[in-house]
């Protein structure tokens, strides 16, 4: 039987390197130490990425376009498009109207008042790695700020409803939690029935976990959720979802799945809207 | 090592980690999960291994960290404990079969996998998405085992 032969592979410098990893990662985790250096190479990485497109690639592209004579159309067709994303955020906006506003005179004093810079904002996706989103507990997607960073705790929403909220800015990109990531929670309501809805780390699915003795009506499948508006982060009264699926394996508690409306794949414009008690 | 050599086997890793990045947003679907960028490192530590010592894994794994978004320091560790692996049995390799070869790295790609996912998906970790990504990762492991060293003999120059 043949022996495993002897090797020189230097120990010490091993140990001591997982010994820094180790470090690193414990740092980052418990203390999110790096993770302002992380936001930095992003922004880096998407800027020089903006400029190998704009210096690059556009360039190419446009070559092809005007030797075909289309690039208006192609032009035109993009800020259509564009134009129709924003129009399809701007409905659901009048169609929630009443809910958003409840305080106001309807939209149009709202847009109209001089809050309007505060308080509505469209904003583009600079980046969502959909990889993460489909793997992993962390829901995180990318805008680039406007003018200004966006606000922490900001609602984005789409054209279906609720995506998420404002979690951090830098000076080039705000980061979006979205309401399935593990760590997000959202006050959300049903008739009479309030829970706190929290993260599942799997596409658009939320849970809301709560005792069976405090609550004893029964919920069925199929049941809408809104927005509570306890908090004062998020607008009250936004459909959130419906039930998908009650857990009552578990003899004391009973969780329901509430699969999201609002799909963050489907379009690359978003609003950022403050409630009117934002500070 | 050198530092061209170097460039080279990172934009080869970087290549397999977008690669993955891209193929394990359908795959996850099917509890499916390639290690593309992981197995290329572990080929390059393999045939070089005089070459790719813990230094290097260590960077490697840092890079690695700050593009995918991935807790601080975790590629960087897992990277450095693989690369010691695959140093302390390269004399062992030359008595094993392809096929134990094949095992052994599909094990070590379960393993790094594992990890990642105990780290990044804690709510939903799933022995089944090991299992298959087990039997998944052998099979590309002889892709790319072939098609690396096409490639290396092509490209790399000691």
């Amino acid at each position: 039987m043949a022996r495993i032969a002897p090797g020189n592979t230097p120990k010490f410098a091993y140990i001591l390197l997982v010994i820094i990893a180790s470090l690193f990662l414990y740092l980052d985790i418990q203390y999110k130490t790096f993770t302002p250096t992380k936001n930095l190479f992003n922004s880096g990485l998407l800027t020089s990425n903006l400029l190998v497109k704009s210096i690059i690639f556009n360039p190419i592209g446009n070559i092809y376009n005007v030797t075909r004579s289309k690039i208006d159309l192609v032009n035109t067709n993009t800020s259509l498009l564009n134009e129709l994303e924003l129009s399809r955020i701007e409905n659901f906006l009048i169609l929630n109207k009443d809910e958003l506003f409840k305080n106001q005179n309807g939209l149009l004093s709202f847009i109209k008042s001089s809050s309007i810079k505060n308080s509505y904002e469209l904003a583009k996706i600079s980046s969502f790695d959909t990889n993460l989103y489909k793997c992993c507990d962390s829901h995180r997607l990318f805008l680039f700020n406007n003018t200004k960073p966006f606000q922490n705790g900001g609602t984005v929403i789409n054209s279906q409803g609720i995506l998420g909220q404002i979690a951090s800015s830098n000076k080039r990109v705000s980061e979006v939690i979205l309401l399935s990531d593990i760590n997000h929670s959202i006050p959300i309501k049903s008739n009479e029935f309030f829970c706190n809805a929290s993260g599942t780390g799997r596409p658009k699915v939320i849970e809301c976990r709560y005792d069976k003795s405090l609550w004893p009506e029964y919920l069925s499948e199929g049941e809408s959720f809104y927005t509570s508006g306890l908090g004062g982060v998020f607008p009250e009264g936004i459909y959130i979802g419906s039930v998908t699926y009650i857990n009552t394996n578990n003899e004391s508690e009973i969780i329901l799945e509430i699969e999201s409306k609002a799909d963050p794949l489907i379009q690359n414009h978003v609003m950022v809207i403050y409630p009117d008690d934002f500070k | 090592m050198t530092l061209n050599n170097f460039i080279k086997i990172l934009v080869s890793i970087l290549i397999g980690v977008y690669l993955d990045s891209r193929i394990n947003f359908y795959a996850s679907d099917y509890y499916l999960s390639f290690t593309l960028g992981f197995l290329i490192f572990c080929f390059w530590a393999f045939s070089l291994p005089n070459n790719l010592y813990a230094l290097s894994s260590f960077c490697i794994g840092l890079i690695i960290d700050l593009i995918l978004g991935c807790p601080f320091g975790l590629n960087a560790l897992l990277l450095t404990i693989s690369s010691y692996l695959i140093h302390s049995y390269r004399y062992s390799f030359r008595i094993f079969s392809f096929l134990q070869i094949t095992i052994f790295f599909a094990l070590l790609s379960s393993f790094y996998l594992g990890f990642i996912n105990l780290f990044m998906n804690t709510a939903n970790f799933s022995y089944l998405l090991i299992m298959f990504s087990f039997l998944l990762n052998g099979l590309t492991w002889i892709f790319i085992y072939l098609l690396m060293n096409n490639l290396k003999k092509r490209f790399y120059r000691q």
